[in-house]
């Protein structure tokens, strides 16, 4: 049996073990409140090629949050992948060498954030807050495929916001609480 | 990371899906699709039990296809759709826009009660 660790193994947990050792009250241990969080950073090409890994590893890292159901685990590794498709199709001409992502994921006690950046100069004439809402009976009448991953973002996330200046990176945060059901 | 197979019964094009259906994946499928819907009367049956994931990229070949499937009377049907891809059916309010069965053989006899009600 290992020695416990206040970085590895369940820090609340182990605060109530450390807590009974120490011959504190429950009443005094339900005091005392923790938050933790967790950031992670990736960087990769914008290649279609590792899109699947992207989402399964997001999909992983969000499924151990406490109070986070599985299938909204997998939503947010949904709009994460339309997030990159998105980018990958859009942003980057055949001009830019080794066009590359960067996906950031933070979770905190509240809420999931998802920060994607790249540097596509293309990406700079993509304006969200233009795109209309997908008519979904006017899509039943006419299918044609498009615009559906733009849509599944603003569905399964709670906030969306893209930033686009010009001379900076191309900025997209994407937000979703916890508490939030279905 | 997606596999193809063909099979063809009666006159059903059954294909058979492994694997993800993504914006990588899916050219391959989405060219499928467009050859077969080139058919007089298209009646193509997509199995599904062996997909684990299938993002827009994925759906924007079936609805990209099926317009022209249901103009010429054929359809697009799908059977063994798991929970994680039913899922994206339901996120875009599509659960009812394609018909769905739980094995091969019934989807295949969903066509072939069509062909009964021909004209």
């Amino acid at each position: 049996m290992h020695a416990p660790s206040f970085f590895s193994d369940d820090p609340l947990l182990l605060l109530e073990a450390q807590g009974q050792a120490l011959g504190i009250s429950h009443e005094e241990l339900r005091r005392i409140r923790m938050e933790r969080e967790l950031r992670i950073k990736i960087l990769f090409p914008a290649e279609t090629r590792q899109l699947e890994l992207i989402r399964r590893f997001t999909q992983n890292t969000t499924a151990v949050i406490p109070g986070l159901a599985r299938e909204t685990a997998d939503d947010i590794a949904l709009a994460l992948d339309e997030a990159c498709t998105n980018v990958i199709r859009h942003a980057y001409g055949n001009t830019h060498r080794d066009p590359l992502i960067e996906a950031e994921i933070h979770i905190s006690s509240q809420a999931v954030t998802i920060v994607l950046t790249d540097e596509g100069e293309q990406g700079r004439a993509f304006h969200p807050s233009q795109i209309q809402p997908m008519d979904m009976a006017a899509l039943r009448l006419h299918p044609k495929a498009g615009g559906l991953g733009f849509h599944l973002i603003r569905k399964i996330m709670d906030e969306v916001h893209y930033e686009n200046e010009p001379g900076k990176p191309n900025r997209l945060t994407m937000r979703r609480y916890i508490t939030r059901q279905g | 990371m997606l596999e193809i197979r063909r099979q063809k019964i009666k006159d059903v094009e059954v294909i058979h899906l492994q694997g993800v259906l993504n914006a990588d994946t899916s050219p391959t499928l989405e060219n499928l699709l467009q050859e077969l819907s080139q058919a007089s009367l298209p009646m193509i049956l997509l199995c599904v039990e062996n997909i684990d994931y299938i993002s827009s990229a994925g759906m924007g070949c079936f609805i990209g296809a099926i317009g022209n499937i249901r103009k010429k009377q054929g359809d697009l049907r799908f059977c063994g759709m798991q929970p994680q891809v039913r899922r994206i059916f339901t996120l875009l309010d599509m659960d009812d826009f394609f018909f769905h069965f739980d094995s091969m053989e019934k989807g295949l006899a969903s066509f072939a009660l069509k062909n009964e009600d021909g004209p």
